[in-house]
């Protein structure tokens, strides 16, 4: 069975962090290219964002959400300061040493491929009360208890319905890079 | 070439291991909330329900939010509602943006959301709302797009919301503006016809699947230098401070006429490019249904101001007829995007 996001976070084992970025480093990307204008900053927001979540990966708590909303809070909040700035943020990044990665013409093509994959149409190809329950859950950030009253069923079936989405979300995004 | 997103996963897993597990933290929660939620398709019951028709008129498409100053979002002054073509290759889609601006232009929080052209059947072509807030006090602003069969929307509380045209979307559609209340992001509407009866969005949830009759057609990356030499396809020419990053084009031809709702359509041949080191994205876009006619107006579509044949459209788009279709170019910067148009080829 495979190890929950929440394993992998609070073990503090380091290639564990591999295994987690590996899982969702592809939606991450997928909502941040939609977002960002150019493929470096792309880049740029998608590694401050797994920096920062490297960081505080003890403050993650499974019970308030999936990972890949926690994730998505991370770059949504830098996508603002962005904006607002002129420029991504790199403090996670200098604390923890990563340097900056030069990017050559390739390696933006690269990116901008894995920013082409349409989170829309994967989101569509779900079930449509999984599709309701992830767009709630993960984009709108509703609580659990809010979304199961909004949809007429239980707390449990909501978390369900999250989990299974995300899940195949994340085979599809995999499958169709 | 070594993949980027190898080389951080090595960096991240390497500055895992310089680091000991941190302490659990509280989660901060006081900060501010700036959520899109766009071109997401009705999942709403369609239980059959007669209802009064009398409700409130649309809020236009651009206009201050709350309808006073003050009564927004915490810092929001001004929303934008644009739709525009998928620029996506292969794709007949729509995308729309939704941004909060200060009152002197300064922008706040914005985002935007695409998705497949609907099929005739669905009444709903594209929707999305914006959450900014720092309390759940905070008020958040919401469209959708609709057909003409649509005659009003029901949204929280059971207000009814009269959509009406707009030169910003398609001719013959219409949209509904309405603000809502509270930091949660607002419900699916209900779409209601001239009687009051619930219009069902099944066929918008059909169409949320990859067999939907407007699938994405195969494409094929090309060498933007040396664009092949078909109707649709983007020829970039090489001159100084212009660099295209990429190029693909379609490889297929639908088997059959695409089932869409209204004048969609479809990009062809797009290309990535740089300008100045500023990005932008080109692309050929044809009639959906039928490539050979002429392509539909674009929303919002006007002028361009001294330059004759040229138009600027919703979404920061400057195009020209190329053929039966546009050329269309998207960036940030108007005289660049004129300048990139200017310069581009097509084969059309």
């Amino acid at each position: 069975m495979a190890r929950t996001d929440a394993d992998l976070l609070a073990g503090g084992v380091a290639d564990d962090f591999g295994i987690f970025y590996e899982r969702h480093v592809a939606a991450l990307t997928a909502y941040v290219g939609r977002r960002a204008v150019r493929p470096d900053l792309t880049f740029d927001l998608v590694a401050e964002t797994f920096a920062r979540a490297l960081e505080h990966r003890g403050r993650f708590d499974e019970s308030r959400g999936p990972a890949v909303a926690w994730l998505i809070g991370i770059a949504r909040n830098l996508l603002i300061d962005a904006a607002r700035r002129g420029r991504v943020a790199d403090h996670a990044r200098a604390r923890l040493g990563l340097g900056r990665i030069e990017l050559d013409d390739e390696q933006l093509v690269r990116i901008e491929e894995r920013s082409r994959v349409d989170l829309r149409a994967a989101l569509h190809a779900l079930a449509p009360d999984q599709r309701e329950a992830v767009i709630l859950r993960v984009l709108a950030e509703e609580p659990y208890p809010a979304i199961a009253e909004r949809v007429g069923c239980s707390e449990q079936v909501v978390r369900q319905r999250v989990s299974r989405g995300l899940s195949a979300l994340r085979r599809d995004l995999q499958e169709n890079p | 070439m070594t993949d980027p997103f190898d080389i951080l996963r090595d960096r991240l897993v390497a500055a895992a291991h310089a680091t000991s597990p941190p302490p659990r933290l509280a989660r901060p929660r006081r900060r501010i909330l700036i959520v899109l939620v766009a071109a997401l398709l009705v999942s709403s019951s369609a239980a059959a329900a007669v209802v009064s028709l009398t409700g409130e008129d649309s809020q236009p498409l651009t206009g201050k939010v709350g309808g006073k100053p003050g009564a927004g979002p915490s810092d929001a002054r001004e929303y934008v509602i644009e739709m525009l073509p998928s620029l996506s290759v292969g794709e007949a889609g729509w995308c729309a943006t939704l941004a909060l601006r200060h009152s002197n232009g300064q922008p706040i929080a914005g985002g935007e959301g695409c998705g497949p052209a609907p099929p005739a059947a669905a009444p709903q072509i594209v929707s999305g709302a914006l959450v900014a807030t720092t309390s759940r006090s905070g008020k958040s602003v919401s469209y959708i797009v609709v057909d003409d069969r649509v005659a009003s929307v029901r949204v929280d509380g059971g207000r009814m919301i009269i959509p009406r045209p707009s030169a910003a979307i398609p001719s013959g559609w219409k949209a509904a503006v309405w603000f809502t209340a509270g930091g949660a992001a607002p419900a699916m509407p209900v779409l209601l016809d001239k009687a009051g009866q619930v219009i069902s969005t099944e066929p918008n949830q059909r169409a949320g699947t990859r067999a939907a009759g407007t699938r994405r057609l195969a494409t094929r990356a090309v060498d933007p230098a040396r664009a092949p030499h078909q109707r649709c396809a983007i020829e970039v020419p090489s001159r100084a401070g212009l660099r295209a990053a990429s190029e693909r084009v379609v490889t297929e031809t639908p088997a059959h006429e695409p089932d869409v709702n209204g004048r969609a359509f479809r990009a062809c041949a797009g290309a990535v490019i740089y300008l100045a080191g500023r990005r932008f994205t080109a692309a050929v876009l044809v009639d959906a249904r039928n490539p050979s006619h002429q392509a539909a107006a674009l929303p919002g579509q006007r002028p361009h101001p001294g330059a004759p044949g040229i138009v600027e459209a919703g979404g920061g788009i400057t195009a020209r007829r190329a053929g039966p279709g546009w050329l269309v170019v998207r960036g940030i910067n108007p005289a660049q995007r004129l300048r990139l148009l200017h310069a581009l080829k097509t084969g059309a």
